[in-house]
């Protein structure tokens, strides 16, 4: 049966293109109808919006409070106090009520996201690595639990929903349906968890600032961890927005792709000189690195499903890649991580799992032509590369190395890997 | 080529089956779907949700077809989650109420422009101007109370204007009665016809009713209490016009010949393949249950299905823009009004008539389809935007 006129049938799986509908530009002509048809049209009944606010106001007039600020419960500290101190306490109770709400919530939040991440769908995209995100969530959990026993202490019911807890679900609510929505692209969550990270930044401060005021200081002071600990959050979650928001926009502007080395087919000519220069700014140098971990990642996962000959050739990519990879990090990475006593350690364990690569590396190349030891050496060489990549760097070095070095010194130690780099990597044809 | 009722098996019923997974499948697209793949949707729910409603009545006065009544009913129950979760999440209560609207307009218009019966096509257009009005109503609220933009849903396919105020189609339950058609000389579409629409409000009815109360704003909530009213009074209006004579089984078979029409309307234009092929899956079930009752019917009433149904389905409902027959309709009608089960001029509604009566002491405190519309003109980008676009060059971009 034929398709309406004028409808474009959408794929069924898979990627679409431009298909947006919801613009008046979508149907110019019925567009030009509906517009005339409103122009022409006098509104019914007469007037304004101005009775919208009368109506309203009345409503405001005879509101009741959406619901009542939590009463202390048992202990002394709380019971012998004067009422106002203990409406002071109702109101503290309030804001840490308001702030297990969201830390709880924000554990869920996080653990959707990371479920999100060890999809195969996220595998290649930049962003968070699964550890970078267990980490924040496992975080978030510490504060909850943090805060329950701070609600205790100071003789509240930690299992009440206080006003503003409420109110922080009602906000948070559609941060949760981004996060969980399986539609969700990397930059769509993270625009949702870059919301959630700055609302909990200003939450946490603004209640260190009341339990100062309000004479609590051993309270305020262990906010102070927790301000550090989202600090941080906030920071990474800004960090990798901005840096796949970047990826995707250079990946569909074609200045750079991670596939476009030689042997892919299909890199478009470069038009000119100017576009090269205009190579993508280097990013920051954890991102760059992990980018690499993706593509070996990448180049395992083909060479799993492939067959002997293709194997053997992508092999040769991996080992290219590694190479490549072990090079620019000892070169320019780990020096810069010995000038650090808390990372020297680290850094020559990894330098120390580089030897080992670089061994089975050697030992498979000389393999050629023995067919049944190549893909169990194989296997055992991703082992080594992911407990490398994955667990010891991005799991344990990165998140650290976040913490004390400042983004224009990991900005500047991108463009000093992108130059080692550079000198090894072939131009687009 | 249409749809031979009485020898197309279908699927048979106990043959029809689903799995969780089956049942909740990647949604359809707010932004790239195309709006009539939304109003058939939104149309097949309120089909489905008619048949299980249908079928539970039937349950509570005829005991011997309760376990047949059960397990068709058990189908059209997975049937209806299939359908109504191709909605998606990021669609809200306020843009699927848009949807819902769109849904009445333009299914009720080319519903009007093939029924038959001189009388009951008029009925259906008194309540298309009505709607129509309650869209109007809703995009103000849309735009006003969120700054949102009712043709991101509307996609340019349906008029934003005024249509016979709200305020005024609050009548007194004795207006709201019509003249029913007569089964036994009826034509196949004016019974398909009535079904159809009257499930479509019911639905709709069903849908204010609850999601009015998950609006923070009062003026939405007041809104959605103003027009879930009406959609009350519409309910009674089209269940009205279906033949009270007919037996239960009569409306049974009935019920499934409106699903097979509506399936099979959806199937003849859906441009979405994953929705179309579940259209065309529900054809089958359908003929698979209308068969299934088409045994019981015959048992029972020891009649011939080939005296009740049509040998051949009538044309399809047209999934397309109505707006010219929709703007006649509105320039020629909208100042009818209801007495009793016949229409009048406005001018001829007394001023103590029930309908009158009944209207005033529902306005008595002021009318939120007034307050929230008051001035509102829908413009491209909503009320607040400042540059309108040039028609037109559109029209020449066009040519």
């Amino acid at each position: 049966m034929e398709t309406p006129e004028g409808i474009e049938t959408r794929p069924e799986t898979g990627d679409f293109s431009g298909l947006n509908r919801t613009g008046i530009m979508s149907n110019r002509s019925l567009s030009a109808e509906l517009i005339e048809g409103a122009e022409e049209t006098l509104p019914n009944p007469d007037g304004d919006a101005s009775e919208l606010a009368a109506s309203r106001a009345e409503y405001v007039q005879d509101a009741l409070p959406i619901g009542s600020l939590p009463t202390p419960v048992s202990n002394s500290e709380a019971e012998d106090k004067e009422p106002l101190v203990q409406q002071g306490l109702a109101l503290l109770l309030d804001k840490l009520g308001e702030r297990l709400a969201f830390e709880r919530q924000g554990t869920r939040l996080y653990e959707a996201f990371v479920q999100k991440l060890e999809t195969t769908r996220f595998g290649e995209t930049a962003g968070p690595s699964i550890e970078e995100a267990r980490h924040i969530c496992e975080e978030e959990l510490e504060h909850f639990k943090l805060l329950q026993t701070a609600i205790s202490e100071i003789g509240g019911d930690a299992t009440v929903q206080t006003p503003s807890a409420d109110i922080a679900g009602v906000l948070s609510h559609g941060i949760m349906q981004i996060v969980s929505d399986p539609r969700s692209t990397m930059p769509q969550m993270l625009q949702a968890l870059l919301t959630a990270e700055l609302a909990d930044n200003e939450g946490w401060q603004l209640l260190e600032q009341l339990l100062k005021e309000a004479g609590q200081s051993e309270l305020a002071q262990q906010c102070q961890s927790a301000i550090e600990q989202e600090k941080e959050h906030l920071e990474n979650v800004r960090a990798w927005l901005t840096d796949v928001s970047l990826t995707e926009l250079k990946e569909m502007t074609g200045e750079f792709s991670s596939e476009a080395e030689e042997n892919v087919s299909l890199s478009a000519p470069r038009a000119d000189q100017h576009a090269e220069q205009a190579e993508e700014e280097p990013s920051d140098a954890l991102s760059l690195l992990k980018a690499d971990h993706e593509r070996v990642k990448e180049l395992f996962d083909r060479a799993e499903k492939a067959d002997e000959k293709q194997q053997k050739k992508l092999f040769k990519e991996i080992k290219k890649e590694l190479e490549r990879h072990t090079r620019i990090e000892e070169s320019v990475f780990y020096p810069n991580l010995e000038k650090r006593e808390e990372l020297k350690e680290m850094m020559l364990e990894s330098l120390e799992e580089h030897k080992q690569i670089k061994t089975l590396l050697r030992e498979i190349e000389k393999l050629r032509g023995e067919s049944e030891k190549f893909e169990p050496k194989l296997k055992l060489l991703r082992e080594n590369v992911s407990h490398h990549a994955e667990e010891e760097e991005e799991g344990k070095m990165f998140p650290k190395i976040r913490r004390l070095l400042s983004a224009s010194e990991l900005k500047e130690m991108a463009a000093e890997l992108e130059t080692a780099k550079g000198k090894g990597r072939k131009k687009q044809r | 080529m249409s749809l031979d009722l009485l020898n197309e098996k279908g699927v048979p019923l106990d043959h029809q089956q689903f799995t969780w997974r089956d049942l909740v499948r990647t949604p359809t697209s707010k932004l790239d779907d195309d709006a009539f793949t939304r109003v058939r949707i939104i149309l097949m729910n309120g089909i489905e949700s008619e048949a299980l409603r249908f079928q539970h009545a039937c349950a509570r006065m005829n005991k011997e077809l309760q376990l047949a009544l059960a397990r068709v009913r058990r189908v059209e129950q997975h049937q209806q989650t299939m359908v109504n979760w191709l909605l998606p999440a990021d669609l809200s209560p306020l843009e699927t109420t848009i949807g819902f609207e769109q849904v009445a307009i333009e299914v009720t218009a080319s519903v009007a422009q093939h029924e038959p019966d001189p009388y009951l096509a008029q009925v259906f257009r008194f309540g298309l101007l009505e709607d129509f009005d309650h869209m109007y109503r809703y995009t103000a609220l849309m735009d006003r109370m969120m700054g949102g933009d009712a043709n991101n849903i509307l996609q340019s396919y349906t008029d934003i204007l005024p249509g016979r105020p709200t305020a005024v189609e609050h009548r007194a339950p004795e207006d709201d009665l019509r003249r029913c058609y007569d089964r036994k000389k009826a034509q196949p579409i004016t019974k398909l016809n009535a079904m159809t629409i009257m499930a479509g409000e019911h639905q709709t009815h069903d849908y204010y009713m609850t999601i009015g109360p998950m609006f923070a704003d009062p003026i939405a909530r007041q809104l959605y209490a103003e027009i879930a009213s009406i959609e009350e009074q519409h309910v009674t209006q089209y269940e009205s016009i279906i033949d009270p004579e007919e037996t239960w089984l009569e409306k049974w078979l009935l019920h499934e010949a409106a699903e097979i029409y509506n399936y099979y309307s959806c199937f003849r234009s859906e441009t979405n393949p994953a929705v179309k092929s579940i259209w065309e899956r529900f054809v089958d079930y359908e003929l698979g249950h209308l068969h299934y009752v088409g045994e019981i019917f015959q048992k029972h009433e020891k009649r011939d299905l080939a005296e009740l149904l049509p040998a051949a389905l009538p044309e399809p409902i047209e999934y397309k823009s109505h707006r010219e027959f929709v703007r006649k309709t509105l320039a020629a009608e909208v100042d009818l009004r209801a007495r009793g089960t016949e229409f009048i001029h406005k001018d001829e509604e007394g001023a103590d008539s029930p309908s009158m009566l009944y209207r005033e002491q529902m306005n008595s405190d002021g009318s939120p389809s007034d307050s929230v519309a008051a001035g509102y003109r829908w413009k491209p980008g909503g009320e607040l935007a400042e540059t309108t676009p040039d028609i037109e060059q559109m029209r020449r971009q066009v040519a």
